[in-house]
């Protein structure tokens, strides 16, 4: 079975600020901001989000199955950006998500150097699971997008 | 393009807002994402390092480079942008049109400055500069719902009213010094400001010199940048305001920026530029002082606080500056100075070891002994009452007097003459100088020596 690429999977266990996009033909494109990714078997990946600011982002998905996450460490502005075509919207068990109390903790230690204290980060995490959902997709190609030139050069995907 | 009536329905929970409403979060503290989407519809995101209000109807966004972003605009002109409220945590999500791309005129020159004001922190302009203005027309703002949002912060002061009282100090100024002591007094008191520096413009350097300070260690009185150096340099050189809220992000943002330069192989521009003032401010604002069209000078305030400076700020020292730079220039005299000096009062030579000036022509700079005191103009008008002092035993004159001698160099318009003299006067009392300057009336001024003189004059 393959998986992510070694470097992928390390940077997307950093505390990270994550965005994730989609486009149906009506409305035109759409994003949200999502708060935790998890690594899953047979290399895909699933991010987990807000669905009330986040409807119309997942009805778009559900339409069109085509997204793009962009994931950023705040502290070095490092960014990948990582796409798929068959994406999917999944209900959301909080049990299952370790990882949102990980980039909970994480993502608030990263922006806390810029004079944001942690209530800043409690704003967006503190979310109320039955009002999470689960978009999981199989990368299909990731991008550096670190600011500056040559942002947009395609990475290694898989190891 | 307008949304679809099926889709506004649905989205019980979100609430539309106007534009204005929220024009603070557009601060570039948080970087905007943008979505776009190519013609099959493959949707692409990209963060921006500016988002900027225009107006009611409209934002601008940065190009800066040409990018999968860049090609799906032009391809069809649709787009989505959320930005997060830097003090509420609250957000906004944004659908807008592509209108056009601006290469010129007052949006462009702001935001080019705003974005050479974050290069200048790392010396970076030559990669990191804006080749356009996209504008959009915003169709839809949504906040965006089930965040827990922040109380918004308390305002400093009451602006209006703390404008108006620093206006109010200002016009009760009859001469040059005491205006520039209310203004550094006034934004203190008034504004509740604690760090300041007044710069003005030298033409004929283009380089920029502080007149007043407020809140440092050492006052910098004297102490020069060069035109387009840091934030203030930046918004004198484009007539400008500029606001930067959180340097530190600004900092790691331009050392990221960098990082990848270096990767590229690309120019990473000149070492890191030291700021005057504060070592480490986490806020700045430059306010140019413009007066018919032209920029005089520029006020910089600084604070160990992010984002310190609100737009409204911002809007209220673009007041004050005005008044200052009009002021300024009533004061410089002109007109309103003497005719002829009166004969000067016979001064009796000084006694003990004397004074060595040294004086350097190509830049106009004066030493005493061995320490510096002063360059430019200043200098030269030291050097000019030092040969007259020697020459003829002459210890007073006069404005007009000054404004006539080649020596100086003074430039044809704006000369800041007596801003000049002033800081002149202010750096020999600092330094505890054995001769000093002082006015003696309206437009006139005595040399005073507590010791000998001797002047030499190197190249």
């Amino acid at each position: 079975m393959y998986q992510l690429h070694e470097q992928l999977r390390q940077f997307l266990g950093l505390g990270l600020s994550i965005h994730i996009g989609a486009c149906d033909a009506a409305t035109g494109p759409t994003l949200s901001r999502a708060l935790a990714v998890q690594l899953r078997p047979a290399a895909r990946l699933a991010v987990l989000l807000p669905a009330l600011p986040g409807q119309e982002l997942l009805d778009a998905i559900a339409q069109t199955a085509q997204v793009a996450c962009v994931f950023c460490q705040p502290t070095s502005h490092i960014a990948i950006q990582i796409k798929g075509r068959d994406a999917r919207v999944e209900p959301a068990w909080t049990a299952d998500w370790p990882e949102l109390t990980r980039n909970h903790h994480g993502f608030a230690a990263e922006i806390a150097p810029f004079g944001f204290g942690p209530e800043f980060a409690d704003a967006w995490f503190d979310v109320p699971g039955a009002q999470l959902q689960v978009v999981s997709f199989l990368p299909t190609g990731a991008w550096n997008q670190t600011p500056g030139p040559g942002a947009g050069a395609p990475m290694e995907l898989f190891a | 393009m307008s949304p679809r009536p099926a889709v506004l329905a649905r989205r019980a929970g979100d609430t539309q807002v106007s534009l204005a409403e929220i024009r603070r979060m557009f601060e570039g503290v948080i970087p905007a994402v943008l979505c776009t989407a190519s013609s099959e519809g493959v949707p692409h995101l990209c963060y921006l390092s500016q988002a900027e209000y225009v107006d009611a109807q409209h934002v601008a966004l940065s190009f800066q480079f040409f990018n999968r972003s860049r090609q799906n605009i032009l391809a069809n002109k649709r787009a989505a942008l959320t930005v997060d409220d830097p003090y509420t945590a609250g957000g906004v999500h944004l659908r807008l049109e592509y209108l056009r791309t601006e290469y010129e005129g007052p949006l462009f020159e702001r935001m080019k400055a705003k974005l050479a004001g974050i290069a200048s922190h790392s010396g970076m302009d030559k990669v990191y500069h804006l080749r356009g203005s996209d504008v959009y027309r915003v169709l839809e703002v949504r906040r965006l719902q089930g965040r827990r949002e922040l109380a918004a912060p308390k305002a400093r002061c009451d602006l209006p009213a703390a404008t108006r009282g620093l206006s109010e100090r200002l016009a009760a100024c009859a001469e040059m010094s005491e205006l520039l002591d209310e203004a550094m007094a006034g934004l203190r008191e008034q504004l509740l400001i604690d760090h300041a520096m007044l710069l003005l413009l030298d033409v004929a350097s283009q380089r920029l010199y502080a007149v007043a300070s407020l809140g440092y260690a050492a006052s910098g009185l004297g102490a020069e940048i060069e035109l387009g150096q840091g934030v203030a340099g930046i918004a004198a050189r484009e007539g400008v305001a500029l606001r930067v809220g959180h340097l530190t992000l600004w900092r790691t943002y331009a050392r990221a920026i960098r990082q990848r330069a270096a990767d590229q192989g690309l120019e990473g521009g000149a070492d890191e530029i030291p700021m005057p003032g504060l070592a480490e401010p986490r806020s700045q604002m430059a306010v140019p002082l413009k007066l018919q069209g032209r920029v005089l000078g520029v006020l910089l305030l600084e604070s160990e606080q992010d984002q310190h400076f609100s737009y409204d700020d911002e809007d209220a020292l673009t007041i004050v500056c005005t008044q200052l730079a009009l002021q300024m220039s009533l004061l410089q005299g002109g007109a309103a100075e003497p005719e002829a000096p009166p004969p000067p009062a016979p001064v009796a030579a000084p006694e003990g070891e004397p004074l060595l000036l040294r004086h350097y022509a190509h830049n106009d700079s004066v030493f005493l002994g061995q320490d510096y005191l002063i360059k430019g103009v200043a200098g030269a008008i030291l050097r000019a009452l030092a040969e007259d002092w020697l020459a003829s035993g002459r210890c007073e004159f006069s404005n007009r007097e000054l404004r006539l001698d080649a020596r100086l160099k003074l430039p044809d318009v704006v000369d800041n003459l007596e801003a000049r003299l002033i800081l002149l006067q202010r750096r020999l009392q600092e330094r505890a100088a054995p001769l000093r300057i002082e006015k003696s009336g309206r437009g006139r001024w005595r040399l005073r020596l507590e010791r000998p003189l001797r002047l030499e004059l190197l190249d």
